[in-house]
């Protein structure tokens, strides 16, 4: 059986919350004020995904979208089913995206983009191949690792003496209006909507029970964690370097210099970067391919994966010519536009109204 | 049998992993280990580097004997940093790469036309650090890196292990910029010159004897330099940014017979606090620096092994602090007109909603206006080795 | 026109915001038709449908 453990389930949604925002400086239009942003944004994004746990348990046995066809009725509930895939493969793409733009930039300039891609890919679609279980124990495994890599990059930027926690002073300088513009609706959409996906995984998990309380936890822990993180680099770099800088994480480790001596770490953050890409990636795919196979009642999900692999590949070689593009799509178009505001904000929220409905009157 | 097959598998696709695509040999990079920005007659920039000199000898390299320079010094010119670094480039048989760049040194014309546009390069490079020191120096910038090495292998060592002594106000390329955007302060830069090893005041002579000495601080308006303040008021820069690491303080103590003698503290510890005010149009900071510091010389005589006498020279040393600080605070204010203690800073941090009302957009013209008091406190904390002053002395001064 | 087609792409997403959602809906539709119409045949296996 292909199931992981609640715990393994935690690990997965962990580093999946964390994500892409590493790099790119979650809510870094907010200013010296992001880690405000960021703690509300985990706020609002545990009641978000608790939209999404209630729609599970409200239709026990069923994956996520299969609750639509059935609520909705099936000729409503399966086009809005369907655009889950189509969703899920974008956001897909975007991330390998990201990856195109970021590896080529910092630490491997001359490598053709194709090149570092196609491994990408074919890495994980070996992981589809294998199944959830797989990652579910990679993720279990690696959580710790990824931890104490963390830990350590703390220990040495302290150590380094370049924190000036003067920097994220005064508080809410530009008043809440910076703040409010980050968290709606990109910051709660960036790591709590995108944890749509990882509904399609919930059913996997046995024993069963408790999903609920394991995506909090993991939530409030990706949140910390990001917050920290944020409020750290702009005590280093102060409120307008963070805000200019296309990769702020990335610019952190860069940072860090203790005694002369531990210099030119950036490595480590690109290749912590490529694990979350990877993971994400990874549930993205599964998510839709698990969605297509749910909506097309095929036996196995095998045939599926040659096909997502691939456009995930072209869809991430061609996205975005350069970097300056893609991080203004993201935060210009994405939050308004419809998709992602209607499937993973409203229509989840009135599938919960109508589950919860329908329950009653059984 | 299968396993030992995959472990190999894994092994070959692992090794594959390596990002061999872009490598790039040791033996086919010139390490950029210094950068001197001047600007050039005809308004394009003057790009002299050092690098280290690392020669292939029996399949070792070596950074070149002591019977050699170890580095080597060549200069280019284009319409931007880049350019001047293609040519460069041209040059030579290797890859220039400077992610080991350690300063860079700016020429005073450079300075005083504005920074910006050569720093810009800095800033988005991916092999500049963030952390390379920014000096500056009167003349031409090149000069600086012809001077040989004393102490290290190359000078760009020694420059910057002298940055890192922290004797005097210090910025790097991040510092630099980040107070190139905060309105509330100004940037900074060392400054660095050709200063003779033997005779501190007398002329260069001979060649050998010549070394790299951080002279003072040159103050900034944005990104232009406006001119350079020298050590004494430079160190109090130091501490009023809280970064002291240690300094010798100096004070004269008159006699009860007209002599006078002096005493030198080492300073150990200085925590500089401000606090401002605002009352209507007035702006008023106290600033309270605390130091600790032990006596290593007294050629006055004063017994310091009585109380008073160490009173008396801890109200002089406070004395002396205060005055220092009043003195390059005023000269700040009067003569370059430029915050970079940062009050204006502080005076957002304390006061956010005047700040950014009323004082953010004129702080450039407020700032002479405001009105700040000193007040130090010196704690003695030890005599050195001995308690009587070796100088003939008297009894209980008063 | 042909360019619509490349709806993902930075620059159409900047220019044409509208075309993603659009294309998305009926994109839906049309696979929709997948599930609509394979359901009588497939009744046999969805009872027995395995979490492979």
């Amino acid at each position: 059986m292909d199931t992981i453990s609640r715990h393994q389930l935690l690990a997965i949604s962990i580093i999946y919350q964390i994500g892409t925002t590493i790099i790119f400086g979650f809510a870094s239009g907010a200013g010296r004020d992001s880690w405000l942003a960021v703690l509300i944004s985990t706020v609002l994004g545990t009641a978000i995904i608790m939209v999404y746990v209630s729609v599970t348990h409200l239709n026990p046995g069923l994956t996520y979208i299969e609750c639509y066809p059935k609520q909705f009725g099936k000729w409503l509930g399966t086009p809005i089913a369907w655009l889950h895939p189509l969703l899920f493969l974008y956001i897909a793409g975007r991330i390998v995206a990201d990856i195109n733009n970021l590896v080529p930039s910092t630490i491997l300039p001359g490598t053709p983009s194709w090149a570092i891609l196609a491994i990408f890919i074919i890495v994980i679609g070996y992981a589809l191949f294998l199944g959830l279980k797989v990652m579910g124990r990679l993720a279990e495994i690696i959580l710790p690792l990824l931890g104490l890599i963390y830990v350590v990059e703390v220990v040495l930027i302290l150590s380094s003496g370049v924190i000036d926690l003067d920097n994220l002073f005064p508080l809410l300088d530009k008043g809440w209006n910076r703040v409010w513009k980050v968290v709606w609706p990109l910051g709660i959409i960036q790591s709590y909507g995108e944890s749509l996906a990882l509904a399609m995984i919930w059913t996997s998990v046995k024993p069963k029970g408790r999903v609920g309380r394991t995506m909090i936890l993991s939530t409030l822990l990706a949140g910390s964690f990001i917050a920290y993180t944020d409020a750290m680099a702009v005590s280093v770099f102060g409120e307008e370097i963070f805000k200019r800088a296309t990769y702020p994480m990335y610019a952190l480790i860069q940072a860090i210099n203790v005694a002369d001596f531990i210099t030119q770490l950036d490595a480590t953050g690109v290749l912590y970067f490529c694990f979350m890409a990877f993971l994400k990636t990874y549930i993205y795919l599964f998510a839709a391919i698990r969605s297509i196979q749910k909506l097309t009642y095929a036996q196995s999900n095998r045939s599926f994966i040659m096909p997502v692999t691939v456009i995930a590949f072209v869809l991430g070689l061609t996205m975005a010519p350069n970097v300056i593009v893609h991080i203004t799509v993201v935060e210009k178009i994405v939050p308004y536009s419809p998709i992602y505001l209607s499937l993973m904000i409203f229509i989840p929220m009135v599938l919960m109204a109508v589950s919860w409905l329908r329950r009653k009157q059984v | 049998m299968r396993k030992s097959i995959l472990l190999l598998l894994t092994l070959l696709i692992l090794i594959l992993q390596t990002g061999c695509w872009s490598r790039i040999e040791l033996n086919d990079v010139a390490i950029v280990t210094a950068s001197a920005i001047d600007l050039a007659q005809d308004g394009k920039y003057k790009l002299s580097v050092q690098i280290l000199k690392m020669k292939m000898t029996k399949g070792m390299s070596e950074k070149g004997g002591s019977s050699e320079k170890a580095t080597l010094i060549m200069s280019a010119r284009g319409d931007t940093i880049m350019e001047a670094f293609n040519v460069l480039d041209k040059k030579i048989p290797r890859l220039i790469i400077f992610s080991h760049n350690r300063v860079i040194i700016v020429g005073e014309k450079l300075a005083r036309a504005g920074l910006a546009p050569a720093i810009d390069f800095f800033s988005r490079h991916r092999e500049a650090r963030g952390n390379s020191f920014l000096l500056t120096t009167r003349g031409e910038a090149a000069e600086l890196l012809k001077v040989p090495a004393n102490f290290e292998i190359f000078t760009a060592e020694e420059m910057r292990e002298e940055e890192k002594a922290s004797m005097l106000d210090t910025a790097s390329i991040r510092d630099f910029i980040y107070r190139l955007f905060e309105k509330g302060i100004e940037p900074t830069s060392s400054q660095m010159q050709i200063v003779p090893m033997s005779d501190p005041n007398g002329d260069p002579t001979k060649e050998d004897e010549m070394g790299l000495g951080l002279v003072g601080v040159g103050i900034y308006r944005k990104d232009k330099l406006l001119g350079w303040m020298d050590r004494p008021e430079a160190e109090c820069l130091l501490w009023l940014r809280n970064r002291m690491k240690n300094a010798i303080l100096t004070v004269a103590i008159p006699g009860k017979d007209k002599s006078t003698g002096r005493v030198s503290v080492q300073v150990n510890g200085a925590k500089t606090k401000f606090k401002s005010k605002i009352s209507g149009e007035k702006i008023q900071f106290d600033i309270s620096v605390k130091m600790t510091g032990e006596l290593f010389e007294n050629s006055t005589k004063l017994s310091i092994k009585e109380m008073n006498n160490l009173n008396i020279i801890q109200q002089a040393l406070e004395k002396e602090i205060e005055n220092r600080v009043t003195m390059t605070v005023t000269k700040l204010q009067k003569q370059f007109k430029s915050d970079v203690i940062g009050f204006g800073n502080i005076l957002h941090r304390q006061h956010k909603n005047d700040w950014n009302k009323t004082y953010v957009s004129r702080w450039e013209e407020e700032f002479p206006n405001i009105e700040v008091n000193t007040k130090a406190t010196f704690k003695l904390i030890g005599t050195g080795r001995a308690n009587e002053s070796i100088v003939d002395e008297e009894e209980l001064e008063k | 026109m042909a360019s619509f087609i490349a709806f993902w792409k930075s620059e159409m997403m900047l220019k044409f915001p509208w075309v993603q959602p659009v294309v998305f809906v009926v994109v839906a539709i049309v696979l929709s038709f997948f599930t609509w119409f394979r359901k009588p045949r497939q009744e046999r296996s969805k009872d027995s449908d395995s979490e492979e």
